[in-house]
């Protein structure tokens, strides 16, 4: 699978920063702010006007939320007061299919992060949500033709609602911590995707989610089901404007990928940095199915990200590469987690972290190996990079074999730049920031290789742009 | 720190912060269950000696002791009630301390056996001092066969500048047993310590090593062999916390799993003050049987980039077939190759204790091990 239009592709990356720098003014239709409580919830559900059958799970949803304790292994949320949030902005816009349709204010943020320009040439489809809703669809012509879906949540829960069913919190339920109901119970725009039998889209689908306010919350859903035999390639990213108070995103990405299908997922996180990141991600691998996740966590004041994947079916195999940046007082804690249930599972779980300037990187892993889950082989590498005596890095990885047949290996690394290697590079020319810049991109080359050239690319040129504070490679 | 009247329900069994859903590997449910006053003297497994010319202390389940230690008042500096309930009980029914000095220039060797109660839980905590430019070598041996008591040490330690303390920790039980160990080491500066553990089965076995480096130049080495068999559960804990500059901490367990359950966690903490440290964290664990469960979680957690290494590798497969080529074509069969890989693993964590009782403790693994050892 090859991702076609790389120049547009990091043009919209590196105009996520620009896009941060200034915020949009539009017009706001509603916003609930307040305690999560009933009330709130149902306000929510009613704006939306959503089937019976969608609230009665929210509401389940918040049960569960209540009854959870807060998750005791977090930190770096203190700040975090969920009565003072806006949990549902819509702005005053309508879903558009055309670009001249949405309001100039929220056009502009659009245009600075070169959207139109990569969807015309590299997208297969695209989805923007602006605060809780999505404003625009742009669905080319192909997708249609091959009987792809591609609609806003909230329209799946109406137009399809026994697949919406079948699969939304399903694959990952709501029950199994604090944030992940919270998020169920909230949740606000987010894409569906559904890819019919043996369809395979070239081109990737993207989609973008902005928040435009200091104090909201976003909790957006997606939803990809890849059936038997087709392939889906999935770039998620995102972006806000520096407030000087916090924003919440809680979002969550659930995939099924059926029997011998294949599904990309590949996300830029570059949220500005004081946004608070929980996002929940996991996907079902069927019989033979092949599901790759790609994090580039670069962005927010602090994330919470693992993406997971369940390798159900026999041959089923998955990729996991996690790439965070703390660059600052920031905290990123991401990792990966691997369930083989299915025979002969085959995971590859790489990492590579680099903490900078007192920023902290942790990464907790899981690989559980399932009795019956026959020759599964799990390879895990975690890398990380300390650049400076105020920065750290901590490594949790747990493995659990439960699988007589089973193989699994892990190993990780923490290192730091030499003077040698300084001193080498200084001697040739090398600014001292020139010459960092060079080690983290070095750093990082295995784990590029192992990516398609073009993501590789892309990836490659967020990290110039994150160290070119450092000076020199931007 | 609760007082003894308090409700040690209210503390929890152990406090995690590592995980958004996992809870805990250990079986505390199950010791606090077998906890209770502790009733006649279980058959030891190991009756040789296994330090040759070492004193000899003897603990028994009454909580009453033999040997040269000088025995003080219940206390312990390096464990606190509140850390998790097990250990809080254990401290509150110690009824003395038992106190190991080495003083400055001195050499020591101690063999320390625990007489495991039949049923109920024994307790003792033993304080080692070693002072400046001295060594001390402890063998805390502990075995039982048809025990279904709970005995439980805490062991501290503390280490002298430029001293040496070694430490053997041999627990072999039969699957009704349920021993708890302890062991927590502070070491200063240009200090070696070392500590190896033979942990064989038990119903479920927890051991806990934590050594803290502080000064300059400073040594932790922790070398584990552990095995479980078929309804047996060995628990490992092994934890470094490097504060030494110019320090080296190691930390290797290597594992054989029989159809049982083997669980280690390991934590290397390099902190900003260990500078120019080398550090490691590796374990190999090889499944033979089936049946079995096995969990790994080694950690790693490094402030700044004063390291000048902090790695883990960890792996859990079945016995590489290519090992098992290798010495079939040299002749051996499953038996052999076992024993062969047994004695291998175990050489250098018994290196230093006396020959004939390597030999039993080597005896009791392959008298358990299973006659087929195919992957």
């Amino acid at each position: 699978m090859k991702v076609e239009g790389k120049a547009e592709l990091l043009d919209t990356i590196s105009s996520s920063s620009e896009a941060a720098a200034f915020s949009p003014r539009y017009e706001k239709a509603i916003e609930i702010r307040g305690k999560v409580d009933r009330s709130l919830v149902e306000e929510i559900s009613r704006e939306k006007r959503e089937p019976e059958w969608m609230l009665r799970l929210r509401l389940k949803a918040l049960e569960s939320y209540n009854k959870l304790p807060a998750p005791n292994w977090l930190s770096g949320i203190d700040e975090l007061d969920l009565d003072e949030l806006i949990h549902y902005l819509k702005p005053d816009a309508a879903l558009a299919r055309s670009w001249d349709d949405i309001p100039e204010g929220i056009r502009r943020v659009y245009e600075s992060l070169k959207l139109p320009e990569a969807e015309k040439r590299v997208l297969a489809g695209i989805s923007f949500q602006f605060e809780s809703e999505t404003v625009y669809l742009g669905v080319k012509r192909m997708l249609e033709e091959k009987k792809v879906i591609m609609v806003p949540m909230e329209e799946a829960v109406i137009r399809y609602p026994d697949m919406v069913k079948q699969y939304f919190s399903k694959v990952f339920p709501y029950a199994e911590h604090k944030f992940a109901a919270l998020h169920t119970a909230l949740w606000s725009g987010g894409v569906f995707v559904y890819v019919p039998k043996g369809v395979r889209i070239p081109q990737p689908i993207e989609a973008f989610f902005f928040m435009a306010s200091a104090l909201e919350g976003q909790f957006e859903h997606t939803l990809l089901i890849a059936d038997e035999g087709s392939e889906l390639q999935f770039i998620e990213g995102c972006s806000a404007p520096m407030y000087k108070r916090y924003s919440f995103h809680d979002g969550m990405v659930e995939i099924y990928a059926h029997k011998g299908s294949k599904v990309k997922f590949v996300t830029l996180q570059n949220w500005s940095g004081n946004v608070i990141n929980f996002n929940n991600k996991r996907a079902v691998a069927e019989g033979g199915a092949y599901v790759e996740w790609l994090e580039g966590s670069v962005g927010s004041k602090v994330t919470y990200v693992y993406p997971s994947t369940i390798l159900k079916g026999n041959d089923s195999s998955t990729s996991i590469y996690t790439i965070t940046i703390s660059n600052g007082k920031k905290l990123k804690d991401t990792g990966a987690k691997v369930i083989a249930i299915g025979k002969n599972a085959r995971a590859k779980l790489v990492s590579k972290s680099i903490s900078a300037n007192g920023g902290k990187n942790v990464y907790r892993g899981l690989v559980r190996i399932n009795k019956g889950a026959m020759n599964a082989v799990v390879a895990s590498s975690c890398d990380s990079l300390i650049l400076d005596g105020s920065s750290s890095s901590y490594t949790y990885p747990h493995n659990q074999v439960e699988e007589d047949t089973a193989s699994i290996t892990h190993e990780a690394r923490t290192g730091r730049i030499s003077e040698e290697q300084l001193f080498y590079m200084r001697s040739r020319g090398l600014s001292e920031g020139e010459a960092k810049s060079l080690m983290v991109l070095g750093f990082m080359e295995d784990v590029l290789i192992d990516v398609p050239f073009e993501m590789a690319s892309v990836l490659n040129s967020v990290v110039q742009l994150e160290f070119s504070k450092l000076g020199g490679m931007g | 720190m609760l007082e003894r009247s308090a409700d040690i329900k209210d503390v929890p069994y152990q406090r995690v912060r590592d995980s958004p859903t996992l809870k805990f590997y250990s079986s505390w449910e199950k010791y606090e269950s077998g906890m209770g006053e502790p009733v006649g003297i279980a058959n030891p497994i190991i009756n040789e000696r296994m330090l040759r010319g070492a004193e000899l202390v003897e603990l028994r389940p009454d909580g009453s002791y033999r040997g040269s230690l000088e025995e003080e008042s219940p206390s312990a500096d390096l464990f606190s009630v509140t850390e998790g309930r097990i250990l809080a009980k254990h401290l509150m029914s110690l009824k003395s301390s038992l106190k190991l000095k080495v003083n400055d220039g001195e050499n020591r060797r101690v063999e320390i056996i625990y007489l495991a109660p039949e049923a109920g839980s024994s307790h003792h905590h033993i304080r080692i001092d070693v002072g400046r430019g001295s060594s001390a070598e402890i063998a805390l041996i502990s075995s039982a066969r048809s025990s279904a008591g709970v005995p439980i040490t805490t062991m501290e330690a503390f280490v002298g500048e430029g001293s040496k303390l070694r430490i053997w920790r041999v627990s072999v039980f039969e699957r009704e047993g349920l021993p708890i160990s302890w062991l927590r080491v502070s070491g200063r500066g240009a200090s070696e310590v070392e500590v190896r553990n033979v942990l064989l089965g038990g119903g479920a076995s927890f051991a806990s090593d934590e050594i803290s480096l502080i000064g300059s130049k400073s040594a932790a080495k922790m070398n584990s062999f552990l095995m479980a068999m078929e309804g047996e559960k060995v628990d490992h804990l092994t934890n470094i916390s490097n504060n030494s500059p110019g320090s080296n901490a190691s930390i290797f367990v290597n594992g054989f799993n029989f159809g049982g359950v083997l669980v280690h966690r390991g934590k290397l903490k390099v902190t900003r003050e260990a500078i120019e440290s080398e550090n490691k964290l590796s374990s190999i664990f090889y499944r033979i049987g089936s049946g079995s469960k096995t969990y790994s979680v080694p950690s790693l957690e490094v402030e700044g980039d004063f390291a000048v290494s902090a790695s883990h590798e960890t792996s859990v497969s079945p016995l590489p077939e290519i090992v098992l080529f290798y010495m079939k074509s040299r002749g051996l069969n499953e038996r052999e190759s076992l024993e062969v890989m047994v004695r291998s693993s175990l050489s250098k964590v018994l290196e230093g204790m006396d020959g004939d009782a390597i030999e039993k403790v080597i005896s009791e693994i392959l008298l358990r091990a299973p006659s087929g050892i195919s992957p």
